[in-house]
């Protein structure tokens, strides 16, 4: 119909161009690739071999966070990523190293009162804030004040001040300050060690106001440089550091020039970015090619099962049928912890057969061994009961009731392990009604008291979640979802959180643990690990007490 | 043409009056009481939940509370982020520019190969060029994004480590796979469009004057049968483009780049209610703002579609 014309060969030629354009060089170019991979990478390989010295080496850090901080403001932050970054803009007025003993922070030495209600501290006076404020008195005052205003949301810093009835922080002189609880609280002392306690410029607070969570100054290692939402948070080293913890493995300024952490909520994509080197360090890999990358040298893995309440389900012991003792335990008898973390986290995961993990001071061995995976013994007590399968539908019965697990739960939280869960207690004759809906709907049913199963974790590295999850004044919709009732559970809760002799509140943990699996209020399950990939040029990774990486120290090699 | 430039007008602004009611009602309409999503991260008490919601104007009559959210949302403040206490207006200033980099380069993949492509395939109907576009176009097709775009990451990057699997910029490198995953399948769609639009084109009677007034055969492909050929492709193109700037959640999450879409699936994750309302209506604004261009641009083009 029409002639063959010449236009078609250049069009040919270009389309041919533009298809292989990427692919044809890249053939050519695949050697030539390896010194000049992402920008990310090049940066700290290049200045890292300069200056190879231990000493201030220099280098970017890399770091692929699953979730995006809400806000850096120390007073305000609650979630695991939140407090993994604020540790290194702030210091607190105390530092604790990975074994639990408290050192000087920003306070060279310190007193409580007799009744540990006030905590008189003596400053440093060589300390000032990353924008030039001198660090004094008057910031320890203005940060406890922030922490405690309507600023803040009552989370995490302010719900320890406000529990203990803070009363004011009163500046002595300008390296003297005392803080005042209204309330015994020996636990102050290792709190004001924590990020959530920690320091603030005043004038950066003053000049920040409701904006302070995205504008934080500290005087921490690291100064806040930017954060771009949905894509990355910049630090930079802070050249004047001079202040770091006494246990640190070295002194003065941080090792590393920068760090930046990008946010990176898939895992398949913080994976890919950790094996092409873009992130050095990437947070939260997926067990299996974790374990993979680690066998294969490219990597190296850090956990760290966390102190404080493993992954555990509370259960209402007020509604039927775990109203009943028997029932509760032939729950946690169904599980099988082992094989639940074995299989939801490989390797990662550690069971956990308590209400606190191993890892917390306090821990109790007698009441972590009350049970042990024993399907025959639930089935026995289910139908002790009265609880049979009379119409072999694998569910079983009693007076036309059927035994019923109501679960509303926000997959995201539970997605790793809730078939398998739901699976053992299946095997014995309960009937799991998961509710799937998100967080806000399955809090509504929980205040509304339409549960059987609460999914819970708290990292501590003391057990004193305890008082807020089972103190019976917590009961019905206030955090305490067992909604058990004990004298002898309250009268120790209580106690362990005011009492000074440090062996006496030891003792009354002791108690509460073994009330509490005595009476099976809780389904234990695994511990709660922190997992990081590591790349091999990192060096110095260490965890502090709680399982978050260490930065001050970490140096960049090759 | 000023009657059917001000018709068009006006009922772009009916819909977005339509819309903005729509995106007010749904967070009343959807399950959950918002106080409780703002009040997660602290203690609840019933004092506090009512202090809040008294706070956020919940308690006053429902045409009030539209009546104030219109007002706001008109001079340009679309109310704070229930979990970052960010402006919500500033927070989708913020992600837009890389959003429009990606749509902008997405589109370019997609013309430059879809045309391309397209055009040959018609030239060369039912040669085997024909069938192989036509076999990649539906390939383009039916490969869903998230698929494609591992498959160039695990290619480009972490074989051949050429492009970063990680971008958040607007360069060549930091563009080049997000683009590429974005825009393929929108390309194969320009293939068949242009496939079919030419072979009708060619096949009508001015071609064939054309020819048989002696033109030569690139003044006939290029001048008369193109330039005919590409109207029904200018109407997809504006389509599209509003469809690229909304939905590209999938590459923006894939590659963390930041973006309106990942900003949109992260607020409802979040219930982050403001933020919801702030970014389905400058999505659906951006989208009726486009498909009038569109219109009019078409109404210039087609004396035929101004009278109607």
């Amino acid at each position: 119909m029409y002639q063959k014309s010449k236009y078609i060969i250049p069009l040919a030629i270009l389309m041919i161009v533009s298809l292989l354009a990427s692919c044809a060089p890249a053939e050519t170019q695949a050697p030539a690739a390896e010194e000049a991979p992402s920008e990310a990478t090049e940066a700290p390989a290049s200045e890292a071999t300069e200056a190879p010295t231990e000493e201030a080496s220099g280098g970017v850090l890399t770091i692929g966070l699953p979730v995006e901080p809400e806000t850096l403001d120390p007073g305000d932050a609650v979630y695991v990523q939140e407090q993994f970054i604020l540790m290194n803009l702030f210091d607190s007025l105390l530092s604790i190293s990975a074994d639990g003993e408290l050192h000087p922070g920003l306070a060279s030495a310190w007193e409580p009162n007799a009744d540990y209600s006030e905590f008189t501290f003596t400053l440093r006076q060589d300390v000032t804030f990353h924008d030039g404020t001198p660090f004094t008195a008057e910031a320890v005052k203005a940060s406890f004040d922030h922490i405690n205003s309507d600023a803040v949301l009552e989370s995490g810093g302010k719900s320890l001040l406000q529990d203990h009835s803070y009363v004011e922080t009163v500046v002595v002189d300008d390296y003297t300050v005392t803080v005042k609880f209204g309330a015994s609280y020996p636990l102050f002392l290792r709190d004001a060690a924590r990020q959530w306690l920690s320091i603030s410029s005043p004038a950066a607070l003053e000049a920040s106001g409701a904006d302070y969570g995205r504008n934080p100054v500290g005087t921490g290692p690291f100064k806040f440089v930017q954060w771009d939402a949905q894509s990355q948070i910049v630090l930079e080293r802070n050249p004047d550091y001079n202040w770091g913890p006494e246990f640190a493995a070295h002194q003065g300024p941080a090792l590393i020039e920068q760090v930046v952490f990008r946010i990176l909520p898939e895992a398949a994509t913080r994976l890919t970015a950790f094996e092409t080197g873009e992130v050095l360090i990437a947070s939260e890999p997926p067990a299996l090619d974790a374990i993979a990358l680690s066998e294969s040298g490219a990597a190296a893995i850090q956990t760290f099962a966390q102190p404080g309440v493993p992954a555990i389900l509370m259960i209402n012991a007020t509604k039927a049928p775990t109203d009943n003792v028997n029932i509760r335990k032939a729950m946690i008898l169904a599980v099988n912890q082992e094989e639940l973390a074995q299989t939801a986290f490989q390797e990662l995961g550690l069971p956990a057969t308590s209400v606190i993990s191993p890892t917390t001071w306090g821990y109790d061995e007698g009441a972590a061994n009350l049970y042990s995976y024993n399907p025959e013994e639930a089935a026995r007590l289910l139908e002790e009961e009265g609880w049979v399968d009379a119409d072999g539908d694998g569910i079983r019965e009693k007076d036309g009731e059927t035994l019923t697990i109501d679960w509303p739960d926000n997959p995201a939280w539970s997605e790793a392990f809730n078939e398998l869960l739901i699976g053992y207690l299946t095997n014995v004759g309960f009937d799991v009604q998961y509710r799937s809906m998100d967080d806000g709907a399955a809090y509504e049913e929980l205040l509304a008291g339409n549960y059987t199963l609460v999914y819970m974790y708290w990292t501590r590295p003391d057990p004193s979640p305890l008082r807020y999850l089972f103190h019976s004044e917590n009961a019905n919709g206030g955090g305490a979802w067992t909604n058990f009732v004990n004298e002898d559970l309250d009268t120790a809760l209580a106690d362990a959180d005011t009492n000074t002799d440090e062996e006496a509140r030891k003792q009354d943990y002791i108690v509460a643990q073994n009330i509490i699996m005595e009476n099976a209020l809780v389904l234990p399950m695994f511990t709660v690990n922190t997992s990081y990939l590591t790349a091999p040029s990192i060096q110095g990774f260490t965890f502090d007490l709680e399982g978050y990486p260490w930065l001050y120290d970490i140096s960049i090699s090759e | 043409m000023f009657n059917y430039l001000i018709r068009r007008l006006f009922t772009s602004i009916l819909v977005l009056f339509g819309i903005s009611m729509l995106v007010f009602s749904v967070i009343h309409l959807v399950p959950g009481d918002v106080t409780m999503a703002i009040l997660g991260r602290q203690k609840v008490t019933e004092e506090k939940v009512a202090e809040l919601r008294e706070q956020l104007g919940l308690n006053d009559p429902l045409y009030v509370q539209y009546g104030r959210y219109l007002g706001n949302a008109l001079r340009g403040d679309l109310g704070k982020s229930i979990r970052t206490n960010q402006s919500v207006s500033e927070s989708i200033a913020e992600q837009l520019p890389s959003t429009f980099a990606l749509a902008m380069s997405a589109l370019v993949v997609a013309l430059s190969i879809g045309a391309i492509l397209g055009l040959l395939a018609a030239l060369r109907h039912g040669t085997w060029v024909d069938t192989l576009v036509m076999g990649l176009s539906v390939s383009g097709l039916s490969i869903p994004t998230f698929w494609m775009g591992l498959l160039l990451i695990l290619f480009f990057s972490v074989k051949l480590k050429l492009f970063p699997s990680i971008s958040n910029g607007s360069s060549f490198a930091d563009l080049f796979l997000p683009a590429l995953t974005l825009g393929l399948p929108e390309a194969a769609v320009v293939a068949r469009m242009v496939r079919a639009s030419m072979l009708d084109v060619l096949n009508k009677e001015y071609i064939i004057t054309a020819r048989a007034k002696g033109l030569g055969e690139r003044m006939v492909i290029l001048k008369h049968a193109m330039r005919n050929a590409l109207i029904p492709v200018v109407t997809f193109v504006g389509l599209q483009m509003a469809y690229l700037l909304g939905g590209a959640t999938i590459v923006e999450t894939m590659f963390a780049r930041q973006g309106i879409g990942r900003l949109a699936v992260q607020s409802i994750f979040n219930r982050d209610y403001p933020m919801v309302q702030g970014v389905v209506l400058v999505t659906a604004a951006i989208y009726v703002l486009i498909n009038t261009l569109t219109d009019i641009t078409y109404g210039f083009l087609n004396p035929k579609i101004r009278l109607k």
